[in-house]
């Protein structure tokens, strides 16, 4: 939708609101994949992820009134996906089948965008994207969850912090003591 | 500066938030300690393959199921505003659609007696609320209780004869 390209999150909101429903559509248009990535690393499930995404989007939907243009969109709806993450993490772990060995990776096919490599860089990098995903998966939440929004999704440090909630030194200090922990895991792995 | 500090500091130096002064002392320290060196080679490495992780995308049905759950949603949401309706909750509201109720229920009777008076019934079938058939209920159940009061009389004289029989029959087998 090249006139949808024009308008900033914040103009697509605000529209929607006003009752455009098309610019609700360019907001999944635009969200949809990013939001997946950070839900996928972090749950580690690509069914479940789809999943959360769809509520995600149900949730702007119907709670659409509630954004205030006082934070940036991306924060808000990063927001609502990061919770709802967190609740599906909690409630597997209630329920006991989280386990590190079921992976995301070898379920159920899901789409990779395409990039330009080599037979040999595509194998490598396939083992080495297991290894990461794994040690991802390995980490403690907080670390997780902050390791993927800058590194993997690379927000802004302000955004992170205000995505969860937390200040802004914490967070520089919690990606660098994530950025240590996934070191040693990769280690371990390869070991 | 010691490994822990450099360590701890590495975020901040690459991100060029340090002074210039711990970035003096930092970049010293790395020159000076292989082990130290060699980790902010194995940091950087961690950094790259984050970033270089394959990107996932939505199946191609997304947006067909997020449309169609949309759709079930505004149905959910009609249905509990009718709810709402019919059973509301505050007990004003309720009390008015109970009377609301109330009134229906008497209009309707009200209009069926009204109607069927009007339209006499059908062939064969008494139309219970027309006058004429009250009536004729009321003459024909009076000439019923006329038929039981003559039927009680017919009894009575009988038996006044049956006791006169038997009176004369007494008196002649007192007299053998």
């Amino acid at each position: 939708m090249s006139e949808g390209n024009k308008y900033t999150d914040e103009d697509l909101i605000a529209r929607f609101q006003n009752g455009d429903e098309y610019a609700f559509d360019e907001i999944v248009n635009r969200y949809k994949d990013r939001l997946l990535n950070f839900v996928f690393r972090f749950i580690g499930q690509i069914d479940e992820s789809e999943d959360i995404v769809q509520d995600t989007f149900l949730k702007v939907y119907k709670n659409k009134n509630s954004y205030e243009n006082i934070a940036r969109f991306s924060t808000w709806i990063y927001t609502i996906a990061g919770n709802l993450a967190k609740t599906e993490l909690r409630k597997r772990k209630r329920r006991r089948i989280f386990s590190i060995s079921k992976m995301g990776i070898d379920d159920k096919e899901f789409e990779l965008s395409s990039t330009a490599r080599t037979p040999e860089e595509n194998t490598e990098s396939i083992f080495n994207e297991k290894i990461i995903h794994n040690a991802i998966q390995k980490l403690p939440d907080k670390f997780r969850t902050v390791i993927i929004l800058r590194d993997i999704q690379e927000l802004s440090y302000d955004e992170i912090s205000k995505i969860i909630g937390v200040p802004l030194g914490t967070i520089k200090s919690r990606v660098n003591r994530a950025r240590l922990k996934l070191r040693e895991l990769l280690k371990d792995f390869k070991n | 500066m010691y490994c822990n500090d450099f360590r701890n500091n590495l975020t901040s130096y690459l991100e060029n938030e340090l002074s210039t002064e711990e970035k003096k002392a930092t970049l010293a320290h790395e020159e000076s300690c292989v082990e130290c060196s060699s980790f902010k080679k194995e940091y950087l490495e961690v950094i790259g393959s984050l970033s270089k992780l394959a990107k996932v995308r939505t199946s191609p049905n997304f947006e067909k199921i997020l449309h169609q759950k949309l759709e079930d949603l505004s149905q959910e949401s009609l249905i509990n505003k009718i709810g709402e309706f019919l059973v509301p909750s505050s007990i004003g509201v309720r009390t008015a659609a109970v009377g609301f109720v109330a009134l229906l229920l008497v209009l309707s009777g009200s209009y069926l007696f009204y109607n069927s008076s009007f339209s006499g019934g059908g062939e064969g079938m008494p139309v219970l609320s027309s006058p004429s058939f009250i009536e004729k209920k009321v003459v024909e159940s009076s000439s019923e209780t006329k038929a039981e009061d003559e039927d009680e009389k017919s009894a009575e004289s009988e038996k006044t004869d049956e006791e006169e029989e038997m009176n004369s029959a007494e008196t002649e087998f007192n007299k053998k």
